[in-house]
């Protein structure tokens, strides 16, 4: 049911629309801040702005690409706002430890090996620069299309391709992924 | 088809988003170059691992709290259409209890000193000659990180707030030794905001009746209001359990 014909219903609130997206947009979120009390502040932030623009709404009939271009503006907004704050700079291991990873153990002999090849993916995820880290996202993990990113993040497709492959390009040089066939060590 | 070829369609495969033809020529070269299987095989493996990276899960009452947030915008409303608005500019607790951070620094005063201080920041254009409007006290103990959550509540979002952090001489943010004063412009926006605080007292107070103060300034558009915080040494409050969250409301 698309967005109109959901608010056309008489019976349909604004949080029976927008319910069934936020465990979603809660891992979209975390995704995006990697720490989980932010990203349940940032979802929620992002809702109550929504709440009081919901007259929008009616206009809207791609929901899940449009709230996740609102949710990801609202974040450019929120790391915007808190780099000029110093104590963001402090560390925090405290919070963060907790939170990140939810009670997983932090010890890596406990960590399985594909466990620990998950973690290297994600580090090395993060190292990426931020525009090429969120369009992996976007496109691998998140799933939009390349139209549907090209338009959250307001630039040409074009230009969204080729930073998609770069972005693609660079993840697997620092995770030197290239390959070593049998033949190349012969010749070598 | 070469491998060279093969690498420009590679992401355009794994993804499945080539024309059939293309596919069926890129997987004949494939199946006959041990190289560019591995890098087929690679990719795809990697686009698996992105999608099973591990999130947090978020808290049993995540989807509660949001939706009794908007059940309490709408309450707002109603009040304000029926002109019932409480004018006074006094905290409503609710709106604090559905803030996650609230519930977790409650739930998470483990070894830290977690003081909640739940102020006001409404009425900049009171600014009464002695701003000090309320005190509250903490106990730091020497050399011990210890946290203290500072909660403005502001009726509005003000887009440009400065706040200064003004330090006695025995206490310093963790990261920022030796300074006494930091002061940077931020947002504050409607409804709870939380100023994290990680201290370190650097000494024992010498006098064991001496107090030491840190003052939270926040400043808009020429006007100013602090918020004191009593620094009291441990010999002094030795009753005062350090793992206790402490709740002060000022209306």
């Amino acid at each position: 049911m698309s967005i109109l014909s959901a608010f056309k219903s008489r019976n349909t609130s604004f949080e029976d629309i927008i319910r069934p997206h936020l465990k979603e947009m809660y891992y979209q979120a975390f995704r995006l801040l990697k720490h989980q009390s932010e990203a349940e502040d940032l979802v929620q932030d992002f809702v109550l702005r929504l709440y009081k623009k919901q007259a929008k709404l009616h206009e809207i009939e791609h929901l899940r690409s449009w709230l996740y271009k609102g949710l990801y503006r609202q974040f450019l907004n929120f790391i915007r706002d808190n780099k000029n704050n110093p104590l963001n700079n402090v560390d925090d291991n405290e919070d963060d430890g907790v939170e990140s990873f939810a009670g997983r153990s932090l010890s890596p002999e406990l960590l399985t090996e594909q466990e620990m090849e998950l973690q290297r993916v994600q580090l090395t995820l993060s190292e990426l620069a931020p525009i090429h880290h969120h369009i992996i996202l976007m496109h691998d993990i998140e799933g939009f299309t390349l139209v549907e990113i090209a338009s959250i993040l307001d630039c040409p497709l074009g230009t969204l391709k080729s930073r998609l492959h770069r972005a693609r390009e660079n993840l697997k040089d620092k995770l030197m992924m290239e390959p070593i066939s049998k033949n190349q060590c012969v010749k070598s | 088809m070469n491998c060279e070829q093969t690498r420009q369609y590679l992401y355009d495969y794994v993804d499945g988003n080539l024309e059939s033809i293309q596919q069926q020529v890129l997987e004949q070269h494939i199946s006959g170059c041990e190289h560019c299987t591995l890098l087929v095989e690679q990719q795809s493996k990697l686009k698996t691992q992105l999608q099973n990276m591990p999130v947090a899960e978020p808290s049993s009452d995540f989807e509660q709290r949001i939706i009794a947030r908007i059940d309490s915008e709408r309450d707002s409303e109603r009040k304000s259409e029926s002109g019932a608005t409480n004018k006074s500019g006094k905290i409503t607790m609710p709106g604090f209890m559905t803030q996650n951070w609230f519930a977790a620094a409650m739930s998470g005063a483990v070894t830290a000193v977690v003081l909640l201080w739940f102020i006001s920041v409404d009425n900049f254009s009171i600014t009464p000659a002695s701003s000090t409007l309320s005190v509250v006290s903490i106990e730091l103990v020497p050399n011990q990180l210890q946290k203290v959550n500072l909660a403005f509540n502001s009726p509005h979002e003000i887009d440009k707030a400065t706040f200064n952090i003004i330090l006695p001489a025995n206490v310093e943010i963790n990261g920022h030794k030796g300074k006494r004063e930091l002061q940077w412009v931020s947002k504050l926006k409607q409804g709870a905001n939380r100023l994290a605080l990680p201290l370190v007292a650097t000494r024992l107070l010498t006098n064991a009746n001496s107090e030491n103060f840190i003052t939270a300034r926040i400043s808009h558009e020429g006007k100013s209001r602090d918020f004191k915080i009593k620094v009291i040494s441990k010999a002094q409050q030795s009753s005062m359990q350090r793992d206790i969250s402490s709740v002060f409301v000022m209306t």
